[in-house]
């Protein structure tokens, strides 16, 4: 017989047989488990489609922005030209001098990567949480990265999750395990609510550059640059610049 | 009825995959005309500019559904029908105005439009949350709901082996949605 799963799926598939449809409306009406999992279901198709038109859209009104920007200039050009020219000059300037150099990748990661200081070790030793803490830490300060996941491990299964999945994604990361990383950072931002939550989409945004998933890249650097309180906001900026242009 | 040409059925399986130049190509193509046809409307010019993205959006999305893939018009014609739906449900929407009018004749559109304001607050909840899902889970998500593929089909696409290994991943990456949410 058909699972559950199987006939959610052929429902979504819209290749239900009549005897399934008759089954699948039986479940509806009477069993609650499957009833919520439809609905999730349900809303999930209508969460995907709105991000994925909104995305499009997106990409479309940047189009409309970029000819409105050609148009302006060609007609700042025909009228004053000089000061066209200056202004172009600038703007290549500004460019030469912001703008990434490279829209490959692999070297717009190797521009834009560094790992993210210690900003939580504590200063003075404490109970054994705490110095395993410390130790952590002080593992990842040293560039001892094995030895930083191990602990920063340790501490995650102890409980002490606050800021361990975080520096654990930057050891992964360090040490060219991205899709850990990528894992990790995602844990972060699952069970933070305030701390590094913009920071671990900017190294989200890495890890996808680094695997050559560049849409995906560019949804985390979009919330980078849409947030105002962090270091990577203008960094952020450049490189989706510099991803468009390809 | 006429049927595709084959430059015509070319730019529809490039729409299919996606592909931006020819995205762009036909955003630009049709893009003046679509303002003087809206101009019978006595419309705003960034609300014409907003009707005409949105049925570019749609043009490309029921393109990867497939449901271009036997088109008996234009593309044109297809995008201006569209676009004169929306038109349409704006007006209704802004004016109270009912229609009557044979808007859909030749062309069969099917695009399921969402009331954004009273979106749910667990849509706004997933949405976010897929923002944070990282590979495969996004492709595998949007090529299952959003283009509507099989999962026979995703298998080919993705190059996965075994059903049950992509079902099982897909299924992960539910509870990794779940897990988001909770």
């Amino acid at each position: 017989m058909t699972t559950h799963d199987e006939l959610l799926d052929l429902f979504f598939e819209n290749a239900l047989s009549k005897e399934q449809e008759e089954r699948f409306h039986w479940l509806l009406k009477n069993d609650i488990v499957f009833k919520e999992a439809f609905e999730f279901q349900r809303t999930l198709k209508t969460a995907v489609t709105l991000n994925e038109r909104q995305k499009l859209k997106e990409s479309l009104r940047q189009l409309e922005d970029d000819q409105k920007a050609k148009k302006e200039k060609v007609v700042a050009f025909s009228w004053k030209s000089y000061i066209a020219a200056a202004s172009i000059v600038l703007v290549f300037f500004t460019a030469y001098q912001f703008w990434p150099k490279a829209n490959n990748p692999d070297e717009l990661f190797v521009e834009n990567y560094e790992i993210f200081p210690n900003l939580v070790a504590p200063q003075v030793r404490g109970n054994n949480d705490e110095e395993l803490k410390q130790k952590a830490f002080e593992a990842y300060e040293m560039t001892k990265f094995e030895q930083a996941v191990q602990d920063f491990s340790n501490l995650i299964a102890l409980g002490q999750i606050e800021y361990a999945y975080f520096y654990r994604g930057q050891a992964y990361m360090a040490m060219g395990q991205f899709e850990e990383a990528q894992s990790d950072f995602m844990q972060h931002i699952a069970m933070n609510e305030k701390n590094l939550i913009v920071e671990a989409h900017w190294y989200m945004g890495l890890c996808e550059l680094k695997r050559n998933h560049e849409e995906a890249a560019i949804d985390h650097f979009k919330i980078v640059s849409q947030s105002n309180e962090n270091a990577f906001q203008s960094q952020a900026a450049r490189l989706l610049d510099a991803l468009r242009r390809k | 009825m006429a049927t595709q040409t084959s430059e015509e059925a070319q730019k529809i399986a490039l729409l299919k995959s996606g592909d931006s130049k020819t995205i762009s190509s036909i955003y630009m193509e049709y893009r003046d005309a679509f303002g003087k046809f809206a101009g019978n409307y006595r419309l705003e010019q960034t609300l014409v500019l907003d009707i005409y993205q949105d049925a570019v959006v749609a043009l490309c999305e029921n393109a990867k559904k497939g449901l271009l893939d036997n088109l008996k018009c234009s593309i044109k014609t297809y995008l201006f029908s569209i676009g004169k739906f929306m038109i349409y449900k704006r007006l209704r929407t802004e004016t109270s105005i009912e229609f009557t009018d044979e808007l859909m004749q030749g062309v069969e559109i099917a695009y399921e439009t969402y009331d954004e304001d009273a979106e749910q607050a667990k849509v706004h909840k997933l949405r976010s949350a897929l923002q944070s899902m990282g590979e495969p889970c996004n492709t595998i998500l949007s090529l299952f709901y959003f283009e509507e593929k099989k999962l026979d089909e995703i298998m080919g696409i993705l190059d996965y082996k075994n059903k049950d290994v992509l079902k099982s991943q897909k299924s992960r990456c539910l509870n990794k949605l779940k897990a988001l949410l909770s």
